[in-house]
């Protein structure tokens, strides 16, 4: 499902979406930061190259979660006291977005749903809090307060300059995995599961020598 | 041909001391111990920062040497880290190997070895659910019911290579155990926060096998946690055929106790005279119509006396005769104790393999001179059934079932001894 | 491993039968041969194995 072409408002290099809903993308040529209003792009700023990582995952990997193929179109890269992980940002057949999340290679699958109830405010925050979701009990595990490195690729939202955000993870007793996501104004939540990387059959992966 | 692609590893030298020190783990490691001194440096400094400095120790060899490469569940895992940590029980310090595998696509995976007992390890990110609290706790991970097997607090005490997590020497966290052989559950608690592994407990020759370790593992000893029990299956299944074996058993015992003759051949009451000189005498010829048992009772009303008999039983056609002496006695009192009574007023005597044929009883008794006359019995059946052939049976029978259960159990306590639960 | 069980297992079934209708458990009784038939009439001339005091055999 192809997106609007057009030329980076900064350097005038060809932009092309590959992803119809699409909203920011990273400029190859000058990595400046495009935004989409319709058919107009605007720069809004610039990133920096992204840090060394470790992620097998890459734009253009594709795979399949839970018989549904996607395409991986873009990426958000943190990083915290203990490590970093990176987010990357799934185009699915039907147009829908998701996100996997590789932290130390371990893998989860997840997209943004409405909250069944209000999310707590991040000051009344603790770790052990229980949130269910669909009948399911879950609890905050980790409290992570992490730095917005960069982004690359197409992302569905305008996410850009962040500064530092907490991100709060639970879990339950199956594999369902989730994430209350502080960056904006209202928290947003995440839920999904964990998965092996051989679940997803992903290919056009990086490759490394030796391996 | 290699592929092409990113660099796998990458080498500098240590801040400490100098020595090269390889990088295997990508960007992952978040702590290397230098081969040479031992130092722990930060891989995602750039000046290598020193985290710990070298601790002049023990130097062990592990196993599986750094660098080793293998296919393990299919796929290339190399070793890039081992710790050895411990725990103390009772005074005394129980130490374990952990070997850090890694792949740039599947991450981490552990492999552990305590005295000669190896474990295959995955961090696991479900959060087992508590089901019971009596007095071993239990938790449920993937249906599956693991209890608590043991808690203690391990303190690392030699590391090399690299590590996901910031390691130090001297580390403490608590761990605590819980088994369902193969399988065991662990988690580990530092601060706030817990992190599960899943073991299943592995054949060191498969190790050996993947990793092409030179030599050959050790042989364990005692019984690990999740060590599979190999007596278990073989105990339980026993009692399957034992089951049917008593059920066929039970017909035979029945059939043969209904359909043995049980035939009476004589039944006559006699008096002994204690004066008589000549007490021998002859009965009255019987028919033993098929090959087989003959009981012969004998019984006497006797108080304070006893009466010994000499039997014979004659065969009239071959002349061939079964010899056998039998004393009845019996004595009773009152003494400070209170009543007591000593002998026995009845004796049976089973004689075997009786051909068929007519016979008679020879009997000579004797008994005391000075008594009164004794009043007895004298009974001849063929084809009575004992039981005792059939008790010996069933013990036998019982046996091997018995025995499989007793190394079962045997087993499990010994499993248990190195739990929280054992002595 | 359990068809031997069984197998045995029917073997002493067997065997306790034919002990028990052998009487393999019973007496062991002292065969005297040729005894003419003389001895029905004459019962004392009989040659006991347990001539004497029986008290001299262990008795009880």
């Amino acid at each position: 499902m192809r997106g609007p072409a057009g030329r980076c408002p900064n350097c005038s290099a060809p932009i092309q979406f590959r992803w119809s809903s699409a909203v920011q993308t990273v400029c190859e040529s000058c990595r400046s930061v495009v935004v989409r209003h319709d058919v107009d792009l605007e720069a809004i700023g610039e990133v920096s190259d992204l840090p060394p990582d470790s992620s097998p995952v890459q734009l253009g990997t594709e795979g399949r979660f839970d018989d549904r193929p996607f395409t991986v179109i873009g990426r958000i890269v943190y990083e915290h006291a203990d490590g970093g992980w990176s987010e990357w940002h799934l185009a699915f057949g039907d147009g829908s977005s998701g996100w996997l999340s590789d932290a130390q290679a371990e893998y989860a699958v997840s997209a943004l749903v409405r909250p069944p109830r209000p999310l707590p405010p991040a000051n009344t925050l603790t770790v052990g809090y229980a949130y269910s979701w669909q009948d399911r009990e879950l609890q905050v595990t980790t409290l992570t307060r992490a730095r917005y490195t960069g982004v690359e690729g197409e992302l569905p939202f305008e996410y850009w300059g962040k500064t530092e955000v907490l991100f709060a993870d639970l879990r339950g007793y199956d594999t369902t995995f989730a994430t209350i996501d502080y960056s904006e104004e209202t928290p947003l939540l995440f839920v999904g599961r964990f998965v092996d990387y051989d679940d997803l059959s992903l290919r056009h992966v990086r490759t490394y020598e030796g391996w | 041909m290699v592929a092409a692609g990113s660099p796998a590893a990458r080498g500098f030298n240590c801040s400490n001391c100098g020595a090269p020190v390889e990088l295997r783990a990508l960007q992952h490691a978040r702590a290397v111990a230098c081969t040479s001194c031992g130092s722990i440096l930060d891989p995602r400094d750039p000046n290598l920062r020193v985290l710990q400095k070298a601790r002049s120790k023990e130097s062990i060899t592990p196993d599986i040497p750094l660098g080793t490469r293998g296919t393990w569940h299919g796929q290339p895992w190399e070793v890039i880290g081992f710790q050895r940590r411990s725990i103390e029980v009772d005074g005394i310090r129980y130490s374990w190997d952990e070997y850090v595998l890694f792949n740039p696509y599947r991450g981490f995976r552990y492999l552990s070895r305590y005295e000669g007992h190896w474990n295959d390890i995955r961090t696991v990110r479900e959060l087992p659910e508590p089901t019971g609290s009596g007095k071993r706790p239990t938790i449920r991970y993937q249906g599956e019911t693991y209890a608590h097997f043991q808690s203690a607090t391990a303190h690392t005490d030699f590391v090399l290579g690299e590590f996901p997590w910031r390691v130090r020497l001297g580390d403490e966290v608590k761990v605590s155990d819980y088994n369902a052989p193969p399988y065991l559950l662990s988690s580990e608690t530092t601060d706030d926060e817990t992190t599960w592994s899943l073991g299943r407990y592995t054949d060191a020759q498969r190790i050996w096998q993947a990793f092409a370790v030179p030599g050959s593992p050790r042989t364990p000893s005692g019984v690990f946690a999740n060590q599979p029990n190999p007596y278990k299956e073989r105990a339980s299944r026993s009692y399957r055929t034992l089951g049917l074996l008593l059920a066929l058993f039970l017909v035979l015992v029945v059939g043969r106790l209904v359909t043995a003759a049980r035939e009476q051949l004589l039944a006559a009451r006699y008096t002994y005279q204690p004066k008589d000189q000549n007490a021998a005498f002859v009965t009255e010829p019987f028919a033993v119509r098929a090959p087989g048992t003959v009981e012969i009772t004998l019984s006497a009303d006797l108080t304070n006396a006893w009466i010994d008999f000499d039997l014979a039983l004659i065969n009239t056609d071959s002349g061939v005769a079964w010899n056998v002496e039998r004393e009845l006695s019996y004595y009773s009192g009152t003494d400070s104790d209170g009543a007591w009574s000593e002998g026995s007023r009845e004796r049976r005597v089973l004689l075997p393999r009786i051909p068929a044929g007519e016979y008679y009883l020879r009997v000579e008794p004797e008994g005391e001179a000075t008594s009164q006359p004794v009043s007895y019995v004298i009974q001849v059946r063929r084809d009575v059934p004992s039981l005792l052939p059939y008790g010996v049976a069933l013990l036998l029978l019982v046996a091997p079932s018995i025995a499989a259960t007793a190394r079962s159990s045997s087993f499990e306590r010994r499993r248990m001894q190195e739990s929280d639960y054992g002595d | 491993m359990r068809t031997l069980y069984f197998l045995l297992g029917l073997l002493i079934a067997g065997t306790a039968l034919m002990a028990d209708t052998r009487g393999w458990f019973g007496a062991s009784p002292s065969l005297i041969r040729n005894v003419p038939r003389s001895i029905r009439d004459n019962p004392g001339a009989y040659r006991s194995l347990y001539s004497g005091s029986p008290r001299l055999f262990g008795g009880k």
